[in-house]
Protein backbone atom coordinates (compact mmCIF):
# COMPACT_ATOMS: atom_id res chain seq x y z
CA UNK A 1 0.00 0.00 0.00
CA UNK A 2 1.19 3.53 -0.80
CA UNK A 3 -0.22 6.39 1.20
CA UNK A 4 -0.16 9.46 -0.17
CA UNK A 5 -0.89 12.36 2.37
CA UNK A 6 -1.21 16.07 1.50
CA UNK A 7 1.31 15.85 -1.42
CA UNK A 8 1.87 19.02 -2.75
CA UNK A 9 4.59 20.63 -4.73
CA UNK A 10 5.63 23.69 -6.60
CA UNK A 11 8.51 24.94 -9.00
CA UNK A 12 8.59 28.93 -8.08
CA UNK A 13 5.40 30.70 -7.60
CA UNK A 14 3.65 28.03 -9.64
CA UNK A 15 2.05 25.07 -7.99
CA UNK A 16 2.46 21.46 -10.04
CA UNK A 17 0.38 19.41 -7.06
CA UNK A 18 -2.16 20.33 -4.72
CA UNK A 19 -2.90 19.05 -1.74
CA UNK A 20 -3.02 15.13 -3.62
CA UNK A 21 -4.54 12.50 -0.97
CA UNK A 22 -4.42 9.28 -2.77
CA UNK A 23 -3.95 5.39 -1.89
CA UNK A 24 -2.75 2.76 -4.06
CA UNK A 25 -3.75 -0.56 -2.52
CA UNK A 26 -0.59 -3.26 -2.71
CA UNK A 27 -1.20 -5.36 -5.74
CA UNK A 28 -3.22 -2.83 -8.04
CA UNK A 29 -2.74 -1.65 -11.57
CA UNK A 30 -3.49 2.02 -11.32
CA UNK A 31 -3.42 4.11 -13.99
CA UNK A 32 -2.98 8.19 -14.23
CA UNK A 33 -3.79 10.51 -16.78
CA UNK A 34 -3.85 13.90 -17.63
CA UNK A 35 -2.97 16.71 -20.31
CA UNK A 36 0.81 17.54 -21.02
CA UNK A 37 1.85 19.50 -17.62
CA UNK A 38 -0.74 18.68 -15.49
CA UNK A 39 1.93 16.65 -13.19
CA UNK A 40 2.01 13.63 -14.09
CA UNK A 41 5.33 12.70 -14.55
CA UNK A 42 5.80 15.44 -11.35
CA UNK A 43 3.73 13.47 -9.12
CA UNK A 44 6.02 10.40 -10.03
CA UNK A 45 8.65 11.68 -8.72
CA UNK A 46 7.60 12.93 -5.49
CA UNK A 47 6.56 9.16 -4.98
CA UNK A 48 9.95 8.01 -6.18
CA UNK A 49 11.52 10.57 -4.04
CA UNK A 50 13.66 12.40 -6.69
CA UNK A 51 11.77 15.86 -5.90
CA UNK A 52 11.61 17.70 -2.54
CA UNK A 53 8.04 18.16 -1.70
CA UNK A 54 5.61 18.93 1.08
CA UNK A 55 3.76 16.54 2.94
CA UNK A 56 3.83 12.66 3.47
CA UNK A 57 4.24 9.43 1.12
CA UNK A 58 3.79 6.10 3.03
CA UNK A 59 4.01 2.53 2.56
CA UNK A 60 3.91 -0.76 4.31
CA UNK A 61 7.54 -0.99 2.72
CA UNK A 62 10.75 -0.76 5.47
CA UNK A 63 11.74 1.64 2.16
CA UNK A 64 9.96 2.51 -0.65
CA UNK A 65 13.04 4.00 -2.63
CA UNK A 66 14.52 0.13 -2.05
CA UNK A 67 11.89 -1.82 -3.90
CA UNK A 68 10.24 0.98 -6.75
CA UNK A 69 11.18 0.49 -10.28
CA UNK A 70 10.70 3.93 -11.95
CA UNK A 71 10.59 4.00 -15.70
CA UNK A 72 10.99 7.55 -16.43
CA UNK A 73 8.95 9.29 -19.40
CA UNK A 74 12.47 9.75 -21.51
CA UNK A 75 15.43 7.62 -20.02
CA UNK A 76 18.67 8.75 -20.59
CA UNK A 77 22.07 6.79 -19.96
CA UNK A 78 25.43 7.58 -19.54
CA UNK A 79 27.37 7.99 -23.08
CA UNK A 80 29.64 5.12 -23.83
CA UNK A 81 27.93 2.29 -21.51
CA UNK A 82 26.52 -0.79 -23.35
CA UNK A 83 23.31 -1.74 -22.92
CA UNK A 84 24.67 -4.51 -20.89
CA UNK A 85 26.25 -2.40 -18.83
CA UNK A 86 23.54 -0.71 -17.98
CA UNK A 87 21.26 -3.57 -16.80
CA UNK A 88 24.76 -4.41 -14.87
CA UNK A 89 24.25 -0.92 -13.01
CA UNK A 90 21.00 -1.44 -12.15
CA UNK A 91 21.54 -4.43 -10.65
CA UNK A 92 24.53 -3.86 -8.69
CA UNK A 93 22.68 -0.64 -6.79
CA UNK A 94 20.21 -3.38 -5.25
CA UNK A 95 22.91 -5.91 -4.93
CA UNK A 96 21.70 -8.76 -7.19
CA UNK A 97 24.13 -10.53 -8.26
CA UNK A 98 22.83 -11.35 -12.09
CA UNK A 99 24.18 -11.34 -14.72
CA UNK A 100 22.63 -13.60 -17.17
CA UNK A 101 21.00 -10.99 -19.40
CA UNK A 102 21.11 -12.61 -22.75
CA UNK A 103 18.55 -14.76 -21.75
CA UNK A 104 16.55 -12.58 -19.89
CA UNK A 105 16.88 -9.97 -23.00
CA UNK A 106 13.16 -10.59 -23.68
CA UNK A 107 13.31 -7.50 -26.39
CA UNK A 108 15.88 -8.35 -28.53
CA UNK A 109 17.90 -5.68 -27.39
CA UNK A 110 21.53 -5.07 -28.57
CA UNK A 111 22.83 -5.12 -25.43
CA UNK A 112 26.66 -5.09 -26.41
CA UNK A 113 25.72 -1.57 -28.07
CA UNK A 114 26.26 1.39 -26.38
CA UNK A 115 22.94 2.55 -24.91
CA UNK A 116 23.33 6.38 -25.96
CA UNK A 117 22.97 4.68 -29.68
CA UNK A 118 19.29 3.22 -29.33
CA UNK A 119 16.17 4.45 -30.51
CA UNK A 120 13.69 5.82 -28.06
CA UNK A 121 11.67 2.95 -28.22
CA UNK A 122 14.60 0.77 -27.67
CA UNK A 123 15.93 2.96 -24.69
CA UNK A 124 12.59 2.71 -23.06
CA UNK A 125 12.68 -1.31 -23.77
CA UNK A 126 16.32 -1.34 -22.05
CA UNK A 127 14.87 0.94 -18.82
CA UNK A 128 11.86 -1.30 -18.52
CA UNK A 129 13.96 -4.05 -19.04
CA UNK A 130 16.58 -2.81 -15.83
CA UNK A 131 14.09 -2.33 -13.27
CA UNK A 132 12.14 -5.66 -14.20
CA UNK A 133 15.41 -7.39 -13.31
CA UNK A 134 15.97 -5.86 -9.89
CA UNK A 135 12.53 -7.71 -8.95
CA UNK A 136 11.02 -4.84 -7.11
CA UNK A 137 7.60 -4.36 -5.19
CA UNK A 138 6.68 -1.33 -6.84
CA UNK A 139 6.50 0.12 -10.38
CA UNK A 140 6.11 3.64 -11.75
CA UNK A 141 6.09 3.47 -15.57
CA UNK A 142 5.75 6.93 -16.83
CA UNK A 143 4.97 6.44 -20.42
CA UNK A 144 5.69 2.67 -20.87
CA UNK A 145 4.20 2.44 -24.31
CA UNK A 146 5.46 6.01 -26.13
CA UNK A 147 7.95 5.38 -28.77
CA UNK A 148 7.54 1.06 -28.67
CA UNK A 149 6.70 -0.37 -31.74
CA UNK A 150 3.63 -2.95 -31.57
CA UNK A 151 5.22 -6.27 -30.95
CA UNK A 152 6.70 -4.72 -27.32
CA UNK A 153 3.50 -2.98 -26.75
CA UNK A 154 1.83 -6.47 -26.63
CA UNK A 155 4.90 -7.63 -24.45
CA UNK A 156 4.83 -4.76 -22.14
CA UNK A 157 0.68 -5.38 -21.37
CA UNK A 158 1.95 -9.21 -20.68
CA UNK A 159 4.82 -7.96 -18.81
CA UNK A 160 1.64 -5.18 -16.58
CA UNK A 161 -0.39 -8.28 -16.10
CA UNK A 162 2.35 -10.69 -14.91
CA UNK A 163 3.24 -7.99 -11.95
CA UNK A 164 -0.02 -7.56 -11.26
CA UNK A 165 -0.45 -11.51 -10.80
CA UNK A 166 2.45 -11.54 -8.87
CA UNK A 167 0.78 -8.88 -6.48
CA UNK A 168 3.24 -6.32 -7.34
CA UNK A 169 1.90 -2.70 -7.26
CA UNK A 170 1.72 -0.73 -10.49
CA UNK A 171 1.22 2.73 -11.53
CA UNK A 172 1.15 3.87 -15.20
CA UNK A 173 0.53 7.51 -16.96
CA UNK A 174 -0.31 6.83 -20.69
CA UNK A 175 -1.44 9.58 -23.31
CA UNK A 176 -3.36 6.02 -25.10
CA UNK A 177 -6.67 5.79 -22.80
CA UNK A 178 -7.13 1.96 -24.30
CA UNK A 179 -3.46 1.29 -22.97
CA UNK A 180 -4.67 1.68 -19.61
CA UNK A 181 -8.25 0.53 -19.96
CA UNK A 182 -6.99 -2.74 -20.58
CA UNK A 183 -4.59 -2.78 -17.71
CA UNK A 184 -5.78 -0.55 -14.53
CA UNK A 185 -7.75 -0.99 -11.91
CA UNK A 186 -8.23 2.30 -11.66
CA UNK A 187 -7.55 5.32 -13.63
CA UNK A 188 -7.35 8.78 -12.20
CA UNK A 189 -7.44 11.87 -13.96
CA UNK A 190 -5.20 14.74 -12.78
CA UNK A 191 -5.96 18.23 -13.70
CA UNK A 192 -3.99 21.56 -12.85
CA UNK A 193 -2.52 19.36 -10.24
CA UNK A 194 -5.26 18.09 -8.37
CA UNK A 195 -6.76 14.59 -8.78
CA UNK A 196 -10.22 15.20 -9.99
CA UNK A 197 -11.92 12.03 -11.06
CA UNK A 198 -11.14 8.54 -10.30
CA UNK A 199 -12.69 5.63 -12.36
CA UNK A 200 -13.29 1.74 -11.90
CA UNK A 201 -13.75 -0.32 -14.93
CA UNK A 202 -17.11 -0.06 -15.42
CA UNK A 203 -16.84 3.75 -15.64
CA UNK A 204 -13.93 3.63 -17.67
CA UNK A 205 -15.91 4.52 -21.01
CA UNK A 206 -17.80 7.47 -19.40
CA UNK A 207 -14.16 8.68 -18.44
CA UNK A 208 -12.89 8.17 -21.95
CA UNK A 209 -15.77 10.04 -23.71
CA UNK A 210 -15.93 12.68 -21.03
CA UNK A 211 -12.33 13.14 -22.23
CA UNK A 212 -13.18 13.28 -25.54
CA UNK A 213 -15.86 15.59 -25.22
CA UNK A 214 -13.72 17.53 -23.40
CA UNK A 215 -10.60 17.17 -25.14
CA UNK A 216 -12.18 17.30 -28.75
CA UNK A 217 -16.13 18.97 -28.62
CA UNK A 218 -17.02 20.65 -31.25
CA UNK A 219 -13.73 22.16 -31.97
CA UNK A 220 -12.95 19.91 -34.95
CA UNK A 221 -16.02 21.31 -37.26
CA UNK A 222 -13.73 24.98 -37.03
CA UNK A 223 -11.43 23.20 -39.32
CA UNK A 224 -13.64 22.90 -41.95
CA UNK A 225 -12.19 19.54 -42.93
CA UNK A 226 -13.95 18.11 -46.11
CA UNK B 1 25.09 39.26 -33.13
CA UNK B 2 23.11 35.65 -32.72
CA UNK B 3 24.97 34.07 -29.77
CA UNK B 4 27.01 31.80 -31.94
CA UNK B 5 28.85 30.36 -28.85
CA UNK B 6 26.28 28.87 -27.19
CA UNK B 7 25.06 27.98 -30.02
CA UNK B 8 28.19 25.56 -30.87
CA UNK B 9 28.28 24.77 -27.38
CA UNK B 10 24.85 23.54 -26.98
CA UNK B 11 24.52 21.83 -30.12
CA UNK B 12 20.91 22.88 -30.01
CA UNK B 13 19.08 23.89 -32.94
CA UNK B 14 19.64 26.93 -35.01
CA UNK B 15 18.15 29.67 -32.75
CA UNK B 16 15.96 31.70 -34.61
CA UNK B 17 18.10 34.80 -34.36
CA UNK B 18 20.91 33.07 -35.76
CA UNK B 19 18.96 31.92 -38.74
CA UNK B 20 17.61 35.26 -39.32
CA UNK B 21 20.77 36.63 -39.55
CA UNK B 22 21.40 37.68 -43.30
CA UNK B 23 24.93 38.99 -43.04
CA UNK B 24 25.53 35.44 -41.90
CA UNK B 25 23.30 33.79 -44.37
CA UNK B 26 24.61 35.54 -47.20
CA UNK B 27 28.36 34.95 -46.54
CA UNK B 28 27.22 31.17 -46.63
CA UNK B 29 26.26 31.77 -50.53
CA UNK B 30 29.12 31.49 -51.66
CA UNK B 31 32.70 29.62 -50.90
CA UNK B 32 35.39 31.51 -51.15
CA UNK B 33 33.49 35.19 -50.87
CA UNK B 34 34.68 37.80 -48.47
CA UNK B 35 31.79 37.42 -46.16
CA UNK B 36 32.43 33.69 -46.12
CA UNK B 37 35.69 34.60 -44.49
CA UNK B 38 34.28 37.27 -42.36
CA UNK B 39 32.27 34.44 -40.54
CA UNK B 40 34.75 32.59 -40.45
CA UNK B 41 37.08 34.81 -38.64
CA UNK B 42 33.77 35.44 -36.58
CA UNK B 43 33.64 32.04 -35.57
CA UNK B 44 37.39 31.85 -34.28
CA UNK B 45 36.36 35.12 -32.68
CA UNK B 46 33.93 33.64 -31.25
CA UNK B 47 35.47 30.75 -29.63
CA UNK B 48 38.05 33.35 -27.89
CA UNK B 49 34.92 34.99 -26.46
CA UNK B 50 33.71 31.99 -25.42
CA UNK B 51 36.73 31.70 -23.23
CA UNK B 52 36.42 34.82 -21.67
CA UNK B 53 33.49 34.14 -20.82
CA UNK B 54 34.29 30.40 -19.49
CA UNK B 55 37.07 32.53 -17.22
CA UNK B 56 34.75 34.89 -16.13
CA UNK B 57 32.12 32.04 -15.09
CA UNK B 58 34.53 30.70 -12.83
CA UNK B 59 35.39 34.45 -11.65
CA UNK B 60 38.80 34.77 -13.15
CA UNK B 61 39.23 37.91 -15.48
CA UNK B 62 39.66 37.09 -18.87
CA UNK B 63 43.17 38.93 -18.85
CA UNK B 64 45.40 38.14 -16.21
CA UNK B 65 43.57 34.46 -16.47
CA UNK B 66 44.89 34.02 -19.89
CA UNK B 67 48.28 35.37 -18.75
CA UNK B 68 48.54 32.62 -16.23
CA UNK B 69 47.61 29.98 -18.00
CA UNK B 70 50.34 31.15 -20.76
CA UNK B 71 53.18 31.33 -17.66
CA UNK B 72 51.38 27.49 -16.48
CA UNK B 73 51.76 26.22 -19.78
CA UNK B 74 55.13 27.01 -20.46
CA UNK B 75 56.52 26.52 -16.26
CA UNK B 76 55.16 22.89 -16.28
CA UNK B 77 56.48 22.68 -20.29
CA UNK B 78 59.64 23.53 -18.79
CA UNK B 79 59.56 21.40 -15.75
CA UNK B 80 58.82 18.39 -17.88
CA UNK B 81 62.01 18.79 -20.13
CA UNK B 82 63.57 19.33 -16.94
CA UNK B 83 62.45 15.93 -15.85
CA UNK B 84 62.40 13.84 -18.59
CA UNK B 85 64.53 12.90 -21.91
CA UNK B 86 60.78 11.01 -23.59
CA UNK B 87 59.34 15.00 -22.47
CA UNK B 88 59.23 15.44 -26.43
CA UNK B 89 56.85 12.49 -27.17
CA UNK B 90 54.70 13.09 -24.13
CA UNK B 91 54.14 16.53 -25.90
CA UNK B 92 53.41 15.47 -28.85
CA UNK B 93 50.95 13.20 -27.48
CA UNK B 94 49.37 15.24 -25.73
CA UNK B 95 49.06 18.04 -28.35
CA UNK B 96 47.53 15.06 -30.69
CA UNK B 97 45.01 14.43 -27.98
CA UNK B 98 43.84 18.05 -27.59
CA UNK B 99 43.47 17.84 -31.35
CA UNK B 100 41.54 14.93 -31.30
CA UNK B 101 38.95 16.59 -28.69
CA UNK B 102 38.29 19.05 -31.20
CA UNK B 103 37.06 15.78 -33.63
CA UNK B 104 34.10 15.54 -31.24
CA UNK B 105 30.95 14.67 -33.46
CA UNK B 106 28.33 16.52 -31.34
CA UNK B 107 29.95 20.17 -32.18
CA UNK B 108 31.69 19.01 -36.01
CA UNK B 109 27.82 18.18 -37.15
CA UNK B 110 26.81 21.31 -36.31
CA UNK B 111 29.84 22.98 -37.95
CA UNK B 112 29.46 20.84 -40.99
CA UNK B 113 25.58 21.92 -40.98
CA UNK B 114 26.20 25.58 -41.18
CA UNK B 115 29.80 25.99 -43.43
CA UNK B 116 30.28 24.50 -46.74
CA UNK B 117 32.16 21.94 -46.82
CA UNK B 118 35.23 23.88 -48.24
CA UNK B 119 35.39 26.11 -45.77
CA UNK B 120 34.57 23.33 -42.85
CA UNK B 121 37.41 21.68 -43.43
CA UNK B 122 39.41 25.42 -43.80
CA UNK B 123 38.51 26.14 -39.92
CA UNK B 124 39.39 22.68 -38.74
CA UNK B 125 42.18 22.68 -40.22
CA UNK B 126 42.96 26.63 -38.76
CA UNK B 127 41.64 25.42 -35.00
CA UNK B 128 43.84 22.44 -35.00
CA UNK B 129 46.55 24.26 -36.02
CA UNK B 130 46.16 26.80 -33.24
CA UNK B 131 45.10 24.54 -31.02
CA UNK B 132 48.39 22.81 -31.90
CA UNK B 133 50.50 25.73 -31.74
CA UNK B 134 52.10 26.21 -28.37
CA UNK B 135 52.90 22.43 -28.11
CA UNK B 136 54.89 23.09 -31.99
CA UNK B 137 56.62 26.13 -30.55
CA UNK B 138 57.70 25.03 -27.53
CA UNK B 139 58.54 21.81 -29.23
CA UNK B 140 60.71 24.23 -31.84
CA UNK B 141 62.46 26.32 -28.28
CA UNK B 142 63.99 22.72 -26.93
CA UNK B 143 64.79 22.17 -30.75
CA UNK B 144 62.85 19.27 -30.81
CA UNK B 145 62.02 19.55 -34.52
CA UNK B 146 60.95 16.18 -35.78
CA UNK B 147 58.47 16.01 -32.95
CA UNK B 148 57.27 19.87 -34.01
CA UNK B 149 57.04 18.99 -37.70
CA UNK B 150 55.17 15.86 -37.14
CA UNK B 151 52.93 17.43 -34.81
CA UNK B 152 51.95 20.23 -37.45
CA UNK B 153 51.86 17.70 -40.06
CA UNK B 154 49.43 15.49 -38.53
CA UNK B 155 47.17 18.38 -37.40
CA UNK B 156 45.82 18.65 -41.26
CA UNK B 157 44.54 15.65 -41.33
CA UNK B 158 42.93 14.97 -38.42
CA UNK B 159 40.51 17.64 -39.38
CA UNK B 160 38.91 15.44 -41.40
CA UNK B 161 38.35 12.71 -38.00
CA UNK B 162 34.81 12.43 -36.46
CA UNK B 163 35.43 10.87 -33.34
CA UNK B 164 32.15 9.25 -33.39
CA UNK B 165 33.15 7.29 -36.16
CA UNK B 166 35.98 5.82 -33.60
CA UNK B 167 33.43 5.13 -30.83
CA UNK B 168 30.79 3.78 -32.97
CA UNK B 169 32.06 -0.01 -32.09
CA UNK B 170 32.37 -0.67 -28.62
CA UNK B 171 35.76 -0.32 -26.95
CA UNK B 172 36.09 -3.56 -24.58
CA UNK B 173 37.44 -2.50 -21.46
CA UNK B 174 38.10 -5.16 -17.93
CA UNK B 175 35.91 -3.08 -15.94
CA UNK B 176 32.60 -4.53 -17.73
CA UNK B 177 31.14 -6.53 -14.02
CA UNK B 178 31.91 -2.72 -12.46
CA UNK B 179 29.87 0.23 -14.00
CA UNK B 180 29.88 2.89 -14.52
CA UNK B 181 32.73 5.49 -14.03
CA UNK B 182 36.05 3.29 -15.00
CA UNK B 183 33.96 1.85 -18.72
CA UNK B 184 32.84 5.49 -19.50
CA UNK B 185 35.72 6.96 -19.14
CA UNK B 186 38.55 4.43 -20.31
CA UNK B 187 36.54 4.22 -23.55
CA UNK B 188 36.96 7.72 -23.75
CA UNK B 189 40.78 8.16 -22.75
CA UNK B 190 41.52 5.18 -24.43
CA UNK B 191 44.04 6.79 -26.66
CA UNK B 192 45.72 8.38 -23.31
CA UNK B 193 45.39 4.97 -21.46
CA UNK B 194 47.76 3.42 -24.80
CA UNK B 195 49.55 6.74 -24.27
CA UNK B 196 50.64 6.01 -20.78
CA UNK B 197 51.53 2.43 -21.21
CA UNK B 198 53.81 3.32 -24.25
CA UNK B 199 55.51 5.35 -21.71
CA UNK B 200 56.13 2.38 -19.58
CA UNK B 201 57.39 0.62 -22.14
CA UNK B 202 59.56 3.30 -23.19
CA UNK B 203 60.89 3.92 -19.49
CA UNK B 204 61.73 0.18 -19.65
CA UNK B 205 63.37 0.37 -22.78
CA UNK B 206 65.50 3.56 -22.20
CA UNK B 207 65.65 2.58 -18.46
CA UNK B 208 64.42 6.31 -17.37
CA UNK B 209 62.80 5.61 -13.52
CA UNK B 210 61.26 9.01 -13.48
CA UNK B 211 59.49 8.70 -16.67
CA UNK B 212 57.77 4.93 -15.41
CA UNK B 213 56.92 6.82 -12.58
CA UNK B 214 55.28 9.50 -14.72
CA UNK B 215 53.65 6.79 -16.58
CA UNK B 216 52.04 5.32 -13.31
CA UNK B 217 51.11 8.94 -11.67
CA UNK B 218 49.49 9.71 -15.19
CA UNK B 219 47.31 6.68 -14.83
CA UNK B 220 45.94 7.46 -11.60
CA UNK B 221 45.57 11.17 -13.12
CA UNK B 222 43.46 9.75 -16.26
CA UNK B 223 40.94 7.91 -13.66
CA UNK B 224 40.79 11.04 -11.58
CA UNK B 225 39.16 12.74 -14.83
CA UNK B 226 36.47 10.27 -15.13
CA UNK B 227 34.53 11.87 -11.65
CA UNK B 228 34.62 15.09 -12.98
CA UNK B 229 31.39 15.09 -14.10
CA UNK B 230 28.06 14.11 -11.96
CA UNK B 231 25.85 11.43 -13.23
CA UNK B 232 22.24 12.33 -13.00
CA UNK B 233 20.53 12.13 -9.78
CA UNK B 234 18.65 8.94 -11.03
CA UNK B 235 21.47 6.88 -11.53
CA UNK B 236 22.38 7.47 -7.44
CA UNK B 237 18.85 7.38 -6.40
CA UNK B 238 18.83 3.77 -8.00
CA UNK B 239 20.85 2.53 -4.85
CA UNK B 240 19.36 0.39 -2.16
CA UNK B 241 22.23 2.18 0.24
CA UNK B 242 22.27 5.07 2.54
CA UNK B 243 25.20 7.87 1.48
CA UNK B 244 27.75 5.79 3.41
CA UNK B 245 27.05 2.74 2.32
CA UNK B 246 27.17 4.35 -1.20
CA UNK B 247 30.12 6.13 -1.31
CA UNK B 248 31.46 2.96 0.69
CA UNK B 249 30.34 0.80 -2.92
CA UNK B 250 31.96 3.96 -5.10
CA UNK B 251 35.41 3.79 -3.20
CA UNK B 252 35.89 0.23 -3.46
CA UNK B 253 34.52 0.03 -7.20
CA UNK B 254 37.16 2.81 -8.09
CA UNK B 255 39.91 1.08 -5.74
CA UNK B 256 39.10 -2.29 -7.74
CA UNK B 257 39.31 -0.54 -11.41
CA UNK B 258 42.58 1.46 -10.77
CA UNK B 259 44.11 -1.59 -9.22
CA UNK B 260 42.88 -3.89 -12.42
CA UNK B 261 44.95 -0.31 -14.67
CA UNK B 262 47.47 0.60 -13.04
CA UNK B 263 48.60 -2.95 -11.10
CA UNK B 264 50.33 -4.49 -14.36
CA UNK B 265 51.99 -0.76 -14.77
CA UNK B 266 53.15 -1.62 -10.68
CA UNK B 267 55.01 -4.67 -11.44
CA UNK B 268 56.46 -4.10 -14.50
CA UNK B 269 58.19 -0.82 -13.29
CA UNK B 270 59.00 -3.03 -9.69
CA UNK B 271 60.97 -5.48 -12.06
CA UNK B 272 62.50 -3.27 -13.90
CA UNK B 273 63.72 -0.98 -11.19
CA UNK B 274 63.94 -2.93 -7.94
CA UNK B 275 65.64 -0.58 -6.30
CA UNK B 276 62.69 1.76 -6.38
CA UNK B 277 60.17 -0.27 -5.25
CA UNK B 278 59.33 2.43 -2.02
CA UNK B 279 59.06 5.19 -4.48
CA UNK B 280 56.73 3.41 -7.15
CA UNK B 281 54.48 1.95 -4.12
CA UNK B 282 54.35 4.98 -2.53
CA UNK B 283 53.28 6.82 -5.56
CA UNK B 284 50.53 3.75 -5.82
CA UNK B 285 48.97 4.63 -2.35
CA UNK B 286 49.10 8.33 -2.81
CA UNK B 287 47.40 7.31 -6.25
CA UNK B 288 44.75 5.52 -4.09
CA UNK B 289 44.45 8.07 -1.78
CA UNK B 290 43.53 11.14 -4.28
CA UNK B 291 41.20 8.71 -5.89
CA UNK B 292 39.38 8.72 -2.41
CA UNK B 293 39.30 11.95 -2.46
CA UNK B 294 38.28 12.58 -6.30
CA UNK B 295 35.04 10.38 -5.38
CA UNK B 296 34.26 12.28 -2.39
CA UNK B 297 34.75 15.88 -4.06
CA UNK B 298 32.40 14.40 -6.96
CA UNK B 299 29.62 13.53 -3.69
CA UNK B 300 30.66 16.90 -2.13
CA UNK B 301 29.29 18.67 -4.64
CA UNK B 302 26.63 16.40 -5.81
CA UNK B 303 23.97 16.57 -8.06
CA UNK B 304 26.10 19.55 -9.09
CA UNK B 305 29.78 19.93 -10.43
CA UNK B 306 32.95 20.75 -7.84
CA UNK B 307 32.48 24.31 -7.37
CA UNK B 308 35.54 26.49 -7.20
CA UNK B 309 36.03 26.32 -3.18
CA UNK B 310 35.99 22.28 -3.79
CA UNK B 311 38.33 22.42 -6.86
CA UNK B 312 40.55 24.60 -4.96
CA UNK B 313 40.61 22.87 -1.98
CA UNK B 314 41.66 19.46 -4.30
CA UNK B 315 44.15 21.08 -5.82
CA UNK B 316 45.52 22.14 -2.75
CA UNK B 317 46.22 18.89 -1.98
CA UNK B 318 48.01 17.88 -5.54
CA UNK B 319 50.22 20.52 -4.34
CA UNK B 320 50.53 19.55 -0.82
CA UNK B 321 49.40 15.94 -0.21
CA UNK B 322 49.08 15.68 3.54
CA UNK B 323 46.35 18.89 3.31
CA UNK B 324 44.19 15.37 2.29
CA UNK B 325 44.11 14.31 6.21
CA UNK B 326 42.34 17.67 6.96
CA UNK B 327 40.19 17.77 3.13
CA UNK B 328 39.28 14.12 2.88
CA UNK B 329 36.83 14.19 5.95
CA UNK B 330 35.49 17.69 5.44
CA UNK B 331 34.55 16.15 1.48
CA UNK B 332 32.97 13.09 2.96
CA UNK B 333 30.53 14.64 5.31
CA UNK B 334 29.51 17.55 2.87
CA UNK B 335 29.10 14.05 0.52
CA UNK B 336 26.95 12.37 3.07
CA UNK B 337 24.54 15.73 3.22
CA UNK B 338 24.47 16.14 -0.36
CA UNK B 339 23.19 12.50 -0.85
CA UNK B 340 21.29 11.67 1.96
CA UNK B 341 18.17 13.77 0.70
CA UNK B 342 18.35 11.12 -2.45
CA UNK B 343 19.12 8.02 -0.92
CA UNK B 344 17.08 8.40 2.41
Amino acid sequence: MISIKGLSKSYGNKQVLKDINLEFPKGGVYGIIGENGSGKSTFFRCIAGLENHEGAILSDLPNLKNELGFLQTNPDFMSRITGWEYLKLLCIARDINDDDFERQNIFDLPLAQYAETYSTGMKKKLALLGILLQHNEVFILDEPFNGVDIHSNIIITEIIRKLKSCGKTVLISSHIFSTLSDNCDVIHLLKDGKFVKSAGPDEFEQLNAGMREFAVGNSLDRLNIR
Amino acid sequence: MPDFADFVEKGDEKPASFASDDNFAAGLLKTGSPKCYMNMKNYFVLQFRRIERKLTEAGIHPFPGILLAGVAFVAISAYLFSRTAAADWIYALLGFFVILKLGDANRNDLLRSIFKRKDYYLIRVQENIITALPFILYLVYERTYLMATGLFLISIPLAAINTRQLWRFTIPTPFRKFPFEFIAGTRKAFWLILAACFLTLKSIQVENFNLGVFSLALLFFITLSYYFKPERAYFVWIYSANAKGFLRKKISTALICSSILTIPVLVMLCMVFPENIPIITGVQMAGYIFLISMVLAKYSAFPYEMNIPQAVLYSLCLWFPPALLIVIPIFFVQAQKRLNPILE
